[in-house]
């Protein structure tokens, strides 16, 4: 008798977790949908890629990899419905190029491929405006020192010149605490060959801000894996923010401070 | 006593397991969100060419069609006792209930089929209607009857005028906020959104649009007095080139009827794109809409219609509105029916016609 009884809380506890199935995105042969989006705050919306990972040992091909019968559709703060249309590669579209991204709205993406649902949402923060630019003590990084917006974190990249070189990453987020108005946004370190006189007047600050969902997918993506990379390998690790089965990918708002020079 | 101490703790450590194991449900569990009929609808109609916000009115004039009539399908709208007193030589008579599947079935045979109706603006919402279809060689007769031959134009002549008790404002009133689509329900699961479409149109059509004045206020249409008394109910718009909002030859304050507010329309990026403010219009309310002649705003509101809004056509727009005003501004007054537009081309009876 006691060992039945043992037993049926031990068969409950194993078949009431069943349902709890978590899908492995990581597993490298399985295929999943990817989506990515970068919402450009201030700027038209360009487009929604949808394409899907291709088996282990098949060189990528975006006509192999692209997907053209999905039906997708943004909503705008809650009411505006844009549909979106295939235009090639996996790029999807409004049907007319007017479509603003407005700092402050809310973009949700819907969307279906077969019996996949796929969805995701974002807020477009503000563009940042910098308050003051310097250097950080020991005159490799540069900071600059901006507003901040509830809902936004901060990143911040080195510009040489017109855009000869620039950093390909951010060392880290800036994400400011409550009640805090302004914050310190700080560069990599810039090689040593920019650091020379002869770059006097060429060393720039651009501060990006993000929807604060950027703060999982910088924090589990491997710094300096280009983005793109890692949404043609598949990453079960990474933090996305399009959900659905077997879908992978990020539709995040983004907003692009203009270039200030530093010195 | 030991045994049951231990079982007390096993099943207290199961029920723990279970709390704690089945946590990571609620950050792993699948998102609720669904895609919604009436966006699918949005999206269908637009890869279907979006020809609401595209095309010009698909309008054409009656001496095209006193000229082609050998390439022409001739549709008349009108009821059998109208028609038998006279149309146009070789038209057919047929009626709402079976005009989809009439034009469905003989639409290729020729190179255009023109609707013709009393006015021209029950053919020109059915033209909408049937290029929404995908029937893109339909055509609706510019005044209908009316211009083709005196003996009909009295539903023009008598309308032409203007309203009294109208108020009238020179002030840009804004569009509304955003809010959602109206509600659309499939008529059974797992329906493509095209049959969705096609049966939608089809039953839109027989509903049919009735462009007669005594009647006052329909599903689908409404005489400019009837507003007059009850414009609260209504968000006003009118659509046109901006002109017939703005214009008026004589005064700076008195253009539009009073809360009107301004829809551009094709040729110009049409304000009914869904990018643009489609979704400015309300669909928890009725919409009245206004135009030049009635025909424009009776092809837009079928499109309205069919997306689920409560839309309505000022019969005869302006020239009901305020015929003077329309007739004398040089950039509008093309939308003012008169006496040169009366064509007087040969009709034929039900003794000479058969």
């Amino acid at each position: 008798m006691i060992k039945y009884i043992l037993t049926i809380p031990l068969l409950f506890l194993l078949l009431s977790c069943e349902k709890s199935q978590i899908v492995d995105n990581g597993a490298a042969s399985q295929e999943v949908v990817v989506v990515n989006c970068e919402l450009d705050a201030g700027k038209l919306f360009s487009s929604v890629t949808f394409t899907r990972t291709l088996p282990v040992g098949i060189p990528y091909d975006i006509k192999a990899a692209e997907l053209k019968d999905v039906k997708a559709y943004l909503k705008i703060n809650g009411a505006q419905i844009v549909p979106l249309h295939y235009i090639s590669n996996g790029e999807y579209k409004p049907m007319y190029n007017e479509l603003i991204v407005e700092a402050g709205s809310t973009f949700e993406l819907f969307a279906e491929w077969g019996e996949t649902i796929i969805y995701s949402t974002t807020t477009i923060p503000t563009v940042p405006e910098i308050n003051s630019a310097s250097y950080e003590a020991g005159g490799k990084n540069l900071k600059a020192n901006i507003k901040v917006h509830a809902g936004e974190v901060y990143g911040a990249i080195w510009v040489i010149g017109n855009g000869i070189a620039k950093a390909t990453a951010f060392p880290s987020l800036s994400i400011p605490e409550k009640e805090i108005f302004n914050i310190n946004v700080i560069t990599s370190g810039m090689p040593a060959e920019y650091t020379g006189n002869e770059f006097n007047g060429m060393r720039n600050i651009q501060v990006f801000s993000y929807d604060k969902q950027y703060t999982a997918y910088f924090n589990s993506a491997k710094v300096n894996v280009p983005l793109g990379n890692a949404f043609m390998q598949n990453g079960g690790t990474i933090g996305w923010n399009v959900f659905g089965n077997n879908v992978i990918g990020m539709f995040i708002g983004v907003g692009k401070g203009t270039i200030k020079n530093v010195n | 006593m030991k045994k049951i101490k231990i079982l007390q703790l096993v099943i207290v450590s199961a029920i723990l397991f279970f709390i704690a194991g089945c946590e990571k449900d609620k950050i792993t569990s699948p998102f609720s969100a669904k895609t919604e009929n009436n966006a699918k609808l949005l999206l269908f109609l637009e890869e279907e060419g979006d020809i609401i916000n595209k095309i010009p009115l698909p309008m054409i004039e009656p001496y095209d069609v006193y000229n082609n009539l050998s390439n022409c399908l001739v549709i008349d709208l009108r009821d059998n006792p109208d028609y038998l007193k006279g149309h146009i030589g070789g038209a057919k008579n047929i009626l709402k209930d079976s005009l989809f599947n009439y034009v469905k079935v003989n639409y290729l045979k020729f190179n255009k089929v023109v609707l013709v109706s009393a006015s021209g603006q029950s053919a020109a919402y059915f033209s909408s209607l049937l290029h929404l279809a995908g029937f893109s060689n339909i055509y609706y007769m510019n005044y209908g009857m009316a211009s083709w031959n005196m003996f009909f134009s009295a539903v023009w002549t008598d309308r032409i005028g203007k309203s009294e008790g109208a108020v009238f404002s020179n002030t840009f009133y804004p569009k509304n906020g955003y809010s959602p689509l109206p509600e659309i329900n499939l008529n059974s699961s797992g329906e493509s959104m095209e049959d969705f479409v096609q049966t939608r149109i089809s039953n839109l059509i027989k509903e049919g649009f009735n462009e007669d004045y005594s009647s006052v206020y329909s599903k689908s249409t409404m005489i400019f007095s009837y507003w007059i008394d009850n414009k609260t109910q209504f968000y006003t718009v009118c659509v046109g080139p901006i002109m017939l909002y703005s214009s008026n030859p004589y005064t700076t304050n008195t253009y539009h009827p009073v809360g009107a507010v301004f829809y551009q329309i094709p040729p110009l990026p049409s304000d009914f794109r869904s990018v643009n403010y489609l979704q400015t219009l309300p669909s928890n309310g009725s919409i009245a809409i206004y135009s030049g002649t009635g025909q424009e705003s009776a092809f837009y509101i079928a499109y309205l219609r069919l997306l689920g809004y409560d839309a309505k056509s000022i019969l005869f727009g302006m020239n009901n509105i305020d015929y003077y005003m329309l007739s004398h501004s040089p950039e509008i007054s093309p939308y003012a029916f008169n006496n040169s537009y009366i064509m007087n081309y040969p009709y034929f009876t039900e003794s000479n016609g058969k």
